[in-house]
């Protein structure tokens, strides 16, 4: 009688357990993708120098849409996302969009090399010394893409390279209304 | 062609597989001797088959064939010849494929070491065995292939993960491997001797011997695994508690279990459920381990990129629970214990607690390593579960093991008597908390430390007079000055026959070595700095002065070598060469330490970055302590072969009998 | 004798390293980042990691302590960017109490259940006079079986 418990309870745990391994092989999230956890948050202000001398802040296109992409010279997959970002760009920013590129961890002239190979026309700014701003944004690793409606909110948080899709339904939901 | 060889090998070896499966079964069930014979002989050529397949993966490594995708994608011309020999276990087809060699070898061991004194068990046992090879090659001839082909051919390979290009890292995978497959042969005696329906103390016998087999590689895999992470990481440390890690921990944790209950079974005829459940939870640990190896399930920096053959061994994990459970609950009248009695403290029940704390740890590093997936799917929320989470919960639980381990020899079968408790307890364990509170008062040390070194030094007194009693042999020649030639001959075989637990004695010691290493953690310093060629750093009672930066040609990478000469009191003791290494198969540069080792210290070396204006910047670490980790190995291995070596009466009577029968 | 050499070698090993002390501020952010994981890296915390973000990270958590801020302060910093992943350890709250108390509940509830059972086998088997004291003949009788037991 009581063995007989035992042996249930034991069953029951390892159904336990095998439901769990089925969940995670079938149904849970890749374990090397992070969720941002500034989602639906207001996007933390900051202020930079672009690398031909601007400044410019984040608060001063309020009202606009804004792609916030964080990059580097050194990644690989930047490159990949570099002509669909400056494409976009092209299309956009004439409609009202906004892009801001800022590269962390990276030398001026290795990021001007970039930007110069890739023709790359947006605001581009290099972030400060500490990397506050990628920190502020809590960046894991690059390229990561923040999607900014015209309120300042975050919206979506891409990793790796962006796609072209993502950022035109984003954009063309955010310019019609 | 030679490939296709390889791969019609893997496809003759599962069907000889299957073929041993139908025969032995048949041969049970009618009682044939001849189909028996025959499936013995199956394993061999199965062994064989798996064997050429092996030869064929390494020749076309050792050759740069690259139209096998495999090789491709972990080897490159340029690869030195011995890295080739090794890449075959680089990657996870090739080491499903080194696993199953292991296994098949086993089998054949087995079919042909214990078909005289295990003949009853040995044909079940067998079908269970060919079973678990059966899925390992469905998987290496579908899902998993390592002979696979890639259309067009490339030129040239991919390379050698550079982390893998080290000889630690050649040798913990097959060590590891050969514990892990090693675990499969227990579980197969306990269900062999379940199927049969049948019990004697037969399967506890080899079950028992197999288990320090795979025990002992275990123990030196995960030994070595450590080495490497120590010196190829570079980071300054051994164990980071990692998924993968935390895979060939569990089941060490409870085959350490079972090898304790195990006594209790043979000198108590008790237990024996829960023996047969801890082999079958070691076993299934190992399975377990690899699918989270190899499925991707969770994060981890061993792991092997998402694969399908996750859901293939996920299905393999639901058999064999159903599988042994369902058989243990038919049969578990069979393995009712005498009802035996014990007091409360007694050593029977000492072995209880042990039993609890060891399975109570190999749940713990289970459930912590899962536990993200428990998050996500009942909470949606992703966390970290890391390093300070299991020393935090761990921590407890080895204090309370260590004072077991100082306990329990001075416990009676049974019952115990306060006077002989008393006599044996009283000074170790007085001058224990006077040591603990010396301790607390005079150190800035977390309670950890002060519990596990006081406990440490408790059990510590303990083995050491274990050890002495035993090598005195007894009370009797204490008295005398002199012993006879006679006496002393008795002394020497008294002390041979008690190999196995002078052996236990060892291990335990190792165990404590193993302590005093972890314990220096506490007093781990380290620093990190900047600095150009000329200048001088002060780190603890070293000074490290930047002599230069050196670019060479080293195998396959270019170096460049941040030259560093180490002073100690003015005096110059070594010089140091931590560098970066650069792969042209790899984008990010490898960090090669360089440690100046001591068995009080070492000084730990690793480049952080080389920077563009001739300055670096590097990590300098002071591990206390830290040799006497990788000397315990030698307690470990020393330990378990005087245990293996010692064959129990029962063991050595059954195989005369038989002979005699003969 | 023997005792003279365990205590020796364990007092060695307390006073051998205490000597050791490093700029504080250092050691602050050492450990503080050691409760951070490197985000890019696995199994690794911000203060082993030699990757740029950890590095950032780490000049983040000095600048945050010059600043004045406390540790709980700076981790919640963290936390509110990256979310809870970034603790290496889960705080000691919510729905992570299931993680931090089952495997003590589970063992304290095992050894309780099995000391019961033992008290109760204990009390049905051991003869009467077991739980009397015993007298000196019957203790010397143990006390050789112990031996005996000690040498096998």
């Amino acid at each position: 009688m009581n063995r007989k418990v035992y042996f249930l309870g034991g069953s029951i745990a390892i159904l336990g357990l095998l439901g769990l391994l089925l969940y995670g092989v079938f149904y849970a999230s890749n374990p090397k993708s992070i969720p941002s956890a500034l989602i639906d948050k207001k996007a933390s202000a900051f202020t930079v120098t672009t690398f031909d001398g601007k400044t410019i802040s984040l608060e001063e296109f309020k009202g606009k849409p804004v792609i916030l992409n964080f990059w580097a010279s050194w990644c690989v997959a930047c490159r990949k996302e570099a002509h669909i970002i400056e494409a976009a760009h092209q299309k956009y920013t004439p409609q009202g969009a906004v892009f801001i590129g800022i590269a962390i961890n990276d030398t001026r002239e290795d990021s001007l090399k970039f930007i110069r190979r890739y023709g790359k026309s947006y605001k581009l700014a290099p972030d400060d010394k500490v990397g506050n701003i990628s920190l502020n944004y809590g960046i894991t690793a690059v390229p990561e893409t923040f999607f900014i409606d015209k309120e300042g909110i975050i919206r979506y948080k891409t990793l790796g390279a962006v796609t072209a899709d993502s950022m035109e339904e984003f954009l063309e939901n955010q310019l019609r209304s | 062609m030679i490939v296709d060889i390889g791969y019609y090998a893997l496809l003759a070896a599962i069907t000889m597989t299957l073929y041993g499966i139908l025969a032995g079964t048949a041969g049970i069930l009618k009682n044939n001797g001849n189909l028996i014979q025959s499936s013995r002989y199956a394993v061999l050529s199965t062994f064989s088959l798996v064997a050429v397949s092996y030869f064929v993966l390494t020749y076309a490594f050792i050759t740069d064939d690259f139209s096998v995708d495999f090789v491709a994608g972990h080897s490159s011309t340029d690869l030195p010849l011995f890295y080739k020999i090794t890449g075959v276990w680089g990657g996870m087809e090739g080491s499903l494929l080194l696993w199953e060699f292991i296994l098949s070898l086993y089998i054949a061991i087995i079919a042909f070491r214990y078909h005289k004194s295990n003949k009853a068990i040995l044909p079940y046992a067998l079908i269970v065995l060919n079973l678990i090879s059966f899925f390992i090659l469905f998987m290496l001839i579908g899902w998993s292939n390592p002979l696979a082909r890639l259309i067009p051919t490339p030129l040239e390979g991919q390379g050698l993960n550079p982390l893998l290009q080290n000889l630690g890292m050649v040798i913990h995978p097959p060590l590891l491997y050969l514990g892990f497959v090693g675990v499969a042969v227990p579980y197969a005696f306990a269900m062999g001797s379940l199927l049969r329906g049948k019990i004697d103390n037969e399967w506890a016998l080899v079950t028992r011997r197999w288990t320090l087999v795979a025990w002992l590689f275990l123990t030196a895999g995960m030994g070595m695994g450590g080495q490497w992470a120590y010196v190829e990481l570079g980071w300054g440390g051994y164990w980071a508690w990692d998924p993968v890690e935390n895979s060939s921990l569990m089941p060490w944790l409870t085959a350490t279990a079972f090898l304790h209950s195990v006594i209790v079974q043979e000198k108590r005829d008790s237990l024996k459920i829960w023996n047969m459940l801890l082999v079958t939870a070691t076993f299934v640990l190992t399975i377990l381990g690899t699918f989270i190896t190899r499925s991707g399930v969770l994060n981890s920096v061993h792991a092997f990129a998402k694969s399908p053959i996750g859901p293939a061994f996920l299905i393999f994990i639901a058999l064999i629970l159903t599988f042994s459970l369902g058989l243990l609950f038919i049969r578990q009248d069979m393995l009712a214990s005498k009802k035996q009695e014990a007091g409360l403290i007694s050593r029977e029940n000492s072995f209880l607690l042990n039993n609890v704390l060891f399975v109570g740890m190999a749940f713990t590093v289970l459930y912590g390593t899962l536990f993200p997936l428990l998050a996500e799917g009942l909470a949606d929320k992703k966390l970290s579960i890391q390093a300070p989470f299991f020393n935090s919960i761990m921590a407890p639980l080895a204090i309370l093991t260590i004072f077991l381990m100082g306990t329990t020899q001075f416990l009676g079968w049974k019952r115990t008597s306060r006077k002989m408790l008393a006599k044996n307890m009283l000074i170790p364990s007085t001058t224990g908390i006077l040591f603990m509170i010396a301790g607390a008062m005079t150190l800035d040390v977390p309670w950890q430390f002060i519990f596990l070194a006081g406990m440490g030094y408790f059990a510590g007194y303990q083995v050491l007079m274990e050890l002495i009693r035993a090598v005195r042999g007894g009370k009797k020649s204490k008295g005398q000055a002199t012993q006879n030639e006679e006496q002393k001959q008795k002394r020497i075989k008294s002390l041979l026959r008690n190999r196995r637990k002078q052996g236990s004695a060892i291990i335990h010691l190792g165990v404590l070595v193993f302590l005093v290493g972890i314990l220096g953690n506490y007093f781990g310093h380290e620093s990190s700095f900047t600095f150009y060629p000329g200048d001088e750093k002060t780190v603890g009672d070293y000074t490290v002065q930047f002599e230069k930066l050196e670019e060479s040609k080293a195998r396959n990478a270019d170096l460049v070598t941040v030259k560093l000469n180490i002073f100690k009191e003015g005096q110059h003791i070594t010089t140091l060469n931590p560098a970066k290494a650069f792969y042209p198969t790899s984008t990010q540069p490898m960090t090669e330490v360089s440690i100046y080792r001591t068995l009080k210290e070492d000084l730990y070396t690793s480049v952080a970055t080389i920077n563009n204006d001739g300055s670096a910047t590097i990590n300098v670490y002071i591990n206390p302590m830290v040799n006497f980790i990788w000397v315990s190995s030698f307690f470990f291995i020393v330990g378990t072969l005087l245990c293996l070596s010692y064959k129990s009466p029962q063991l050595k009577s059954g195989a005369k009998a038989l002979k005699q029968e003969a | 004798m023997k005792k003279l050499i365990f205590l020796g070698l364990l007092l060695f090993l307390s006073t051998a390293f205490s000597g050791l002390q490093a700029d504080e501020l250092d050691d602050q952010v050492r450990q503080i980042a050691h409760k951070l994981r490197c985000p890019t890296c696995q199994g690794l915390s911000v203060k082993e990691s030699e990757a740029g973000l950890a590095d950032n990270m780490k000049a983040k958590i000095r600048s945050l302590l010059e600043e004045g801020k406390t540790e709980e302060e700076i981790l919640q910093f963290f936390v509110d960017r990256y979310g809870e992943w970034i603790l290496r350890s889960p705080q000691m709250k919510g729905f992570n109490l299931l993680l931090w108390l089952a495997p003590g509940t589970l063992i304290f509830l095992t050894c309780l259940i099995l000391f019961f059972k033992m008290r109760q086998k204990s009390i049905t088997t051991l003869k009467p006079e077991a739980i009397n004291p015993l007298n000196e003949e019957e203790l010397a009788q143990i006390e050789k079986e112990l031996q005996n037991l000690n040498r096998n």
